[in-house]
C-alpha cells in the first residue's frame, strides 16, 4: 500500500509537472522534450518543423547543440550533432573543424603571432589561467552516414552535383573517432590548434551525409577579438567547433584563424539549447522558441533558425530587453530585439531607428531581410565586443554620454545591421575576399547614414578612464561636419596607407595585418562611390541588387560580382568597366591628379607679326587693335599610377566657366583657351567623381593665390590654444 | 582674514595693477605669436591655390584637414607644429579642455605627439619667463607704492629670480611623483574595475580618483604659491620659504582651500562663458578675424587676471598670518 501511495504521489507530481510545462509553453511541450541537459548518449532531438520551407539555402551544415555555461569557472561544456551533406561533385574522406578559441590558448597560435603586427590584440595580456581561451574536443563520434537519396525535394544548390552511383553501406552504430582527430597548423605556427581534422572511415559521396557528434568543453577568454567575457557579461562568438567549407576539387576551405581575416561557413539549420543560471538575459542568433526553467535555478533557452551560417549568443544579468517591430510596406516585418546596457537607456530609440533605417534602405536597394528577427546587442563597457556581425545578431557600440548627431551609436549600428545582407545572406569567403562583404557594406553604410541621418557632426571627448581610451565627456560641434564622400567612405583612413597596401585581388589572409582593413573596407567603399559617380546610382544599385538576388546563400566569388557588374553596365548602356576594376581591384595603383599651373595673360602679344603684305613687323599689339582676349594655360599632371577620365574646369573672372575632358592617360596635359575674360582658377575633376584621388587640395589652382584670411583666422585660433597652454604652465611655476 | 576677503583683495590688487596684467599678457603674446605665425604660414602654403581657402572661411573643413594632416605627417620642414593643427585645439572651448586634461594627466610635456615637443619647449620657456617675472609681480602686490616703475619691477624680478627658480626646481620632482602616483592610482582603479561592465560603474571610482589627483595638484600649487610669496615678502630662501608655506597652509587650511576653490569656480565660469559666447568657426571677413583675435586675447587676459588674483589673495593670507598688513 505504502509503495502504491508513493507511486500515486509520484504520478500526481508527474502530472502536475506536465501540466505546468504545458501552461508555461505549449510550444515547449511540443518541441522541447529534451530541454533539460541531454544525458550523455541520448540523441539531441530536433525537428524540421522548426524551420520554414522552402529552404533558401543548401542547408548542408545543420547543427543541433546543447551547451551549458558555468559562470563560476567561465566554462562551456557542450554537445553537438552536425549533419553535413556533401553538395559538391567529389567525395571527401575528412571533416575539418575550426576551433577558433584556440587562437587564445597560448601565444604560439597563428593568430597571436600575427597580432604583433595588428591592432587586434589580447588587451593588457592574460594574467590568470582563466583569462586564456581554448576549446577542447572531449569526444568525437560518427553517429551515422546517409547515402545520397534516390529522390529528394528540390533545394537550392551552390553547385550542381552528381549523385553517387553506389554508396557503400554505412557503419552500424556510433563509432568513436576521438583518437583519429589531428590538428592542421600552418608551418609558421606548429603549435596552432585552431583547425582540427577528422578523418572519416568512409568517404562521403556527393549527395551523401554524415552525422557527427562532438562533445567539447571551452574556456571563455577574457574579452578578446570581440569574444569573451567581462564580469558577468558574456559574448560568445565562434564558440562551436565549426565545420569548414568543402569546395569540391579545390578541397576544404578551413584555414587557421588569422588575425586580419573574418569567417566563412556553410549554411544550415541551427537548433541550439543554452543552459545557464536564470538571472541571465540571453540573446542569440535566431528565434527563441522556448525557455525551460529547472529546479536548480538554471534555465534552458532554445533558439532556432534556418539558412544561416553561424550561431552566436550573449548573456548578462544586466541587459535591458526591449523590442520593436519593423513594419514597412513592401518589406517583410522583422521583430527587432535590443539588449541594451542600462546606462544607455536613453539611446534605445537611436539603436532601433538605425536598425530600421538599414532594414528599410538595404531592403529597398538590394533585397528584403528574410529572417523574422534581428537582435541588436549593446556591448558592455570595456568588453570591446562592439561593432561585429553574426547571423541575425550583431553588436553595436555606445558610450554613456553620446550626443545626438555625433554618429554614435547610429554609424556602427547601421554598419553591423547592414552586414546581415552581405556577410549574412550573400556570405562570400571572408578569409580570402573580405572586401566583398566589408567594402560593399562600408559603402552602403555611408549611404544609409547620409539618407537617414544627414551628415554627422564632429565630437571631441575628454578625460578617459580605465577600460577605455575614449574620453568620457563629449563636446559636439554642430557646425563642423563629416561628409559621406570622404569620411563615410573612409578616404581619410585609406590615404595614409594607400601606397603600401596590396592589390585587393590578393587573398585577404596574405594582406599585411596592420593595413588589411584599408583594402577590405576603405578602398572598395571608395571605388564603389566612384563607380556611383561614374555610372549613376540607378545602375550601381541594379548591380548590387542583382548580385544580392543572384548570389544569396551562394558564397559568390569576386569574379561573380564583376560578371554581374559587366552584365548590368552593358544593359544600362555603359562602357566596359574592366579598365576600372583592373585598376581598383586587380592592382595596387593609387590615383592623384593635380593642376600644376594655371596662368592667364592678354592674348595680344609682342614680337614679329605678319603684315597684310606678308612681311613681318616687330611691334606690340594694342588692346584697341583687336577684341580684348586672354590666353589661359592650364597644366594638369597625373601623379598616381592609376588612370581615370577626368574633366578640367576653367573658371574666368567674368563668372563664366568651361570644361574640357581628358582621358587621364598621359602623365600630363596642357589646356589652352583664348577667352574674353582672364582665367581665375582651374580645377581637375571638379565634381569629385574620382573619390580615390588621394589629394583633392591639389586638384585646384588659383591664378592668384588666395588671401591669407582663412590661414590667419585659424592661426589665431591655434594661438589661443598655445597661449592657454603656456598659461597652464603657471600651475607649476 | 577670511578667504572671501582675501579673494576680493586679490581681485583689487589685480585691478589696481592693470599695467602689470597687460605686461604679462604682452609677454605671453610675444612668446607665442611666432609659432602661431608659423602655423598660419604652413596652412596658407597648403591652401593658397585651393578652394579650401574659401571653405575654411566658412568653418573648419574636415575634408581638407584630413589631407593636410597626411601631407604634414612626414614633413620635416614643419617642425611638428602642423601636427598640432587639429580640431581638438581649434574648435570652441575644446582647446582649453584639452589643456586642462593635459595638466591633469601630466600630458603637458608629453612626448607622444611630435608637435608637442616644440610646444612643450615653448611652455617651458614661458614657465621660466613667468618665474622671472613673478618676483616683480609679488613685489608689486606686496607694496603697491614701491615697485611701480619698470626699473623697480625689473630689479625685483632679478632679485628674487634665484630663490624662485630653486623653488620651481624643488617642485619639479614633487609634481613628477604626483603624476607617477596618479598613473598608479588609475592603474589600481583599472584593476579594481576589471570586471565592471558599466562606464558609470568605473566612473564611480575613476572620478573621485581623478578629483583626488587634481586636488593634490592644486593643493601643491597653492603651497608653492605661498612659498613664492614668502620668498618675496619674508626674503626667505627656497627651502625656508617652502617651510613657511607649509606652516601657513597648516595654520590656514580652510582659507587656503576656499581661496583655491573660489578661483577654480571662477575659471570654470570663464570656460563656460567662452563656451557660450566664444567666437564661432566662421570668419567671412578680415574684421571677423580681428574680432576673433580680440576675443581670444580678452579670454587670455581674464585667465591671467585670475591667476594673478589668486597669487595676490594668497599673499594677503600669508601676510595676515604673519600679522603684517599694508
Amino acid at each position: 500500500m505504502r509503495s502504491l501511495s508513493t507511486g500515486g504521489l509520484a504520478l500526481s507530481l508527474g502530472l502536475l509537472v506536465v501540466a505546468a510545462s504545458f501552461l508555461f509553453s505549449a510550444t515547449a511541450q511540443d518541441l522541447d522534450n529534451d530541454a533539460a541537459a541531454a544525458p550523455e548518449g541520448t540523441p539531441l532531438l530536433t525537428t524540421d518543423r522548426l524551420f520554414p520551407e522552402p529552404a533558401l539555402s543548401p542547408r548542408n551544415a545543420n547543427y543541433v547543440v546543447h551547451a551549458i555555461l558555468d559562470p563560476q569557472s567561465h566554462r562551456i561544456s557542450g554537445r553537438l550533432e552536425l549533419t553535413w551533406t556533401n553538395i559538391q561533385d567529389v567525395e571527401t574522406a575528412e571533416l575539418p573543424f575550426h576551433l577558433y578559441w584556440n587562437a587564445w590558448r597560448n601565444d604560439q597560435s597563428w593568430w597571436m603571432i600575427e597580432s604583433a603586427t595588428s591592432s587586434r590584440r589580447m588587451p593588457r595580456g592574460p594574467k590568470a589561467e582563466e583569462d586564456w581561451g581554448w576549446q577542447q574536443l572531449e569526444r568525437v563520434r560518427l553517429l551515422r552516414t546517409t547515402p545520397p537519396p534516390q529522390s529528394e525535394p528540390e533545394r537550392p544548390r551552390r553547385r550542381s552535383r552528381r549523385r553517387a552511383e553506389a554508396a557503400p553501406p554505412p557503419p552500424a552504430g556510433p563509432l568513436d573517432l576521438t583518437s583519429q582527430v589531428r590538428f592542421a597548423p600552418p608551418p609558421e605556427a606548429p603549435e596552432d590548434r585552431t583547425v582540427a581534422v577528422l578523418p572519416l572511415p568512409q568517404p562521403v559521396p556527393p549527395g551523401g551525409s554524415v552525422t557527427i557528434e562532438i562533445q567539447w568543453s571551452a574556456q571563455v577568454p577574457r574579452t578578446v577579438a570581440r569574444t569573451g567575457r567581462r564580469g558577468e557579461n558574456y559574448f560568445l562568438a565562434h564558440w562551436l567547433p565549426k565545420v569548414g567549407v568543402f569546395e569540391g576539387e579545390e578541397g576544404w576551405n578551413c584555414l587557421p584563424f588569422d588575425v586580419s581575416t573574418e569567417f566563412f561557413s556553410d549554411f544550415g539549420t541551427y537548433d541550439v539549447r543554452l543552459t545557464l543560471p536564470q538571472r541571465f538575459v540571453v540573446g542569440a542568433t535566431g528565434r527563441r522558441v522556448t525557455q525551460t526553467p529547472s529546479l536548480n535555478g538554471q534555465i534552458t533557452h532554445r533558439f532556432v533558425e534556418a539558412d544561416i551560417h553561424g550561431f552566436t549568443w550573449t548573456a548578462s544579468p544586466d541587459y535591458l530587453e526591449l523590442e520593436q517591430r519593423f513594419e514597412v510596406i513592401g518589406l517583410p516585418p522583422v521583430q527587432m530585439r535590443l539588449l541594451l546596457q542600462p546606462e544607455h537607456r536613453d539611446q534605445a530609440q537611436r539603436h532601433f531607428d538605425a536598425t530600421a533605417a538599414t532594414l528599410e534602405l538595404y531592403g529597398r536597394w538590394y533585397g528584403p531581410y528574410p529572417y523574422p528577427q534581428i537582435t541588436i546587442v549593446d556591448p558592455a563597457f570595456g568588453t570591446r565586443f562592439g561593432g561585429m556581425e553574426y547571423p541575425t545578431i550583431f553588436t553595436s557600440g555606445s558610450s554613456w554620454l553620446n550626443p545626438q548627431g555625433g554618429g554614435s551609436p547610429e554609424g556602427v549600428t547601421i554598419h553591423e545591421a547592414g552586414h546581415q545582407f552581405w556577410y549574412g545572406i550573400v556570405a562570400n569567403n571572408e578569409f580570402e575576399h573580405a572586401w566583398l562583404d566589408e567594402g560593399l557594406n562600408t559603402f552602403s553604410t555611408a549611404r544609409v547614414y547620409e539618407e537617414a541621418f544627414g551628415e554627422r557632426a564632429h565630437v571631441e571627448r575628454f578625460f578617459s578612464i580605465p577600460g577605455s581610451r575614449r574620453g568620457v565627456f563629449p563636446l559636439l560641434f554642430d557646425s563642423t561636419r563629416y561628409s559621406r564622400r570622404v569620411h563615410g567612405n573612409r578616404l581619410h583612413r585609406f590615404r595614409p596607407v594607400a601606397a603600401v597596401t596590396e592589390a585587393p585581388s590578393q587573398p585577404t589572409y596574405t594582406h599585411f595585418p596592420g593595413t588589411a582593413s584599408a583594402v577590405s573596407y576603405h578602398k572598395p567603399s571608395l571605388w564603389l562611390a566612384t563607380l556611383e559617380n561614374l555610372i549613376g546610382w540607378e545602375s550601381l544599385q541594379r548591380i548590387l541588387s542583382t548580385f544580392f538576388e543572384r548570389y544569396s546563400y551562394a558564397h559568390p566569388s569576386p569574379e561573380d560580382f564583376f560578371a554581374v557588374a559587366a552584365e548590368v553596365a552593358q544593359q544600362d548602356g555603359h562602357d566596359d568597366l574592366s579598365w576600372f576594376f583592373d585598376q581598383v581591384y586587380g592592382s595596387d595603383v593609387t590615383f592623384d591628379y593635380e593642376v600644376v599651373s594655371a596662368k592667364s595673360r592678354p592674348a595680344a602679344g609682342k614680337g614679329l607679326f605678319e603684315q597684310p603684305d606678308g612681311s613681318l613687323e616687330l611691334r606690340q599689339k594694342s588692346p584697341e587693335e583687336e577684341a580684348p582676349s586672354h590666353r589661359s594655360e592650364v597644366i594638369v599632371r597625373r601623379r598616381g599610377q592609376g588612370t581615370f577620365p577626368v574633366e578640367v574646369e576653367l573658371r574666368f573672372e567674368d563668372g563664366s566657366s568651361l570644361r574640357r575632358s581628358w582621358d587621364g592617360q598621359a602623365r600630363w596635359q596642357r589646356f589652352v583657351e583664348i577667352s574674353a575674360s582672364p582665367l581665375v582658377a582651374a580645377d581637375v575633376d571638379p565634381d569629385r567623381v574620382l573619390l580615390l584621388d588621394l589629394d583633392a587640395t591639389n586638384n585646384q589652382h588659383r591664378v592668384e593665390p588666395a588671401s591669407r584670411q582663412a590661414a590667419a583666422h585659424w592661426g589665431t585660433r591655434w594661438l589661443l590654444w598655445l597661449q592657454d597652454l603656456t598659461l597652464a604652465t603657471t600651475a607649476y611655476f | 582674514m577670511n578667504a572671501i576677503e582675501a579673494t576680493l583683495r586679490g581681485f583689487i590688487h589685480v585691478l589696481s595693477a592693470l599695467g602689470l596684467l597687460l605686461l604679462l599678457w604682452f609677454a605671453n603674446l610675444v612668446l607665442t605669436v611666432p609659432a602661431a605665425l608659423a602655423v598660419s604660414e604652413i596652412v596658407h602654403q597648403d591652401i593658397r591655390h585651393s578652394e579650401a581657402a574659401d571653405t575654411l572661411k566658412q568653418g573648419f573643413d574636415l575634408e581638407w584637414h584630413s589631407e593636410f594632416e597626411h601631407r604634414n605627417a612626414s614633413d620635416s620642414q614643419s617642425p611638428g607644429l602642423a601636427a598640432t593643427f587639429d580640431p581638438r585645439y581649434l574648435l570652441g572651448v575644446s582647446p582649453q579642455l584639452a589643456n586642462l586634461e593635459s595638466w591633469w594627466s601630466g600630458g603637458l610635456f608629453s612626448r607622444e605627439n611630435p608637435g608637442m615637443l616644440l610646444v612643450s619647449a615653448l611652455a617651458l620657456g614661458h614657465g621660466l619667463l613667468w618665474t622671472f617675472l613673478l618676483g616683480g609681480i609679488l613685489a608689486r602686490f606686496e607694496n603697491r607704492s614701491a615697485s611701480r616703475g619698470l626699473a623697480e619691477f625689473s630689479g625685483a624680478c632679478g632679485q628674487h629670480f634665484g630663490p624662485l627658480l630653486r623653488l620651481a626646481l624643488l617642485s619639479a620632482p614633487l609634481y613628477w611623483l604626483l603624476y607617477l602616483g596618479g598613473d598608479r592610482l588609475m592603474d589600481v582603479v583599472g584593476d579594481w574595475t576589471t570586471e565592471a561592465t558599466a562606464q558609470t560603474a568605473v566612473l564611480v571610482w575613476a572620478l573621485p580618483a581623478g578629483l583626488f589627483l587634481a586636488g593634490l595638484l592644486l593643493f601643491t600649487q597653492w603651497v608653492f604659491d605661498y612659498a613664492k610669496a614668502a620668498v618675496v615678502v619674508e626674503r626667505k630662501g627656497a627651502f625656508s620659504a617652502l617651510g613657511a608655506a607649509v606652516a601657513t597652509t597648516l595654520r590656514r587650511p580652510f582659507t587656503t582651500i576656499t581661496i583655491g576653490l573660489l578661483h577654480v569656480l571662477a575659471f570654470a565660469l570663464l570656460l563656460f562663458l567662452w563656451h557660450l559666447f566664444g567666437p564661432g568657426t566662421e570668419a567671412s571677413s578680415w574684421t571677423t578675424v580681428v574680432l576673433v583675435f580680440l576675443a581670444s586675447q580678452l579670454y587670455i587676459i581674464a585667465r591671467l587676471g585670475l591667476r594673478l588674483s589668486r597669487i595676490a589673495a594668497q599673499l594677503e593670507v600669508l601676510r595676515s598670518s604673519r600679522g603684517l598688513r599694508f
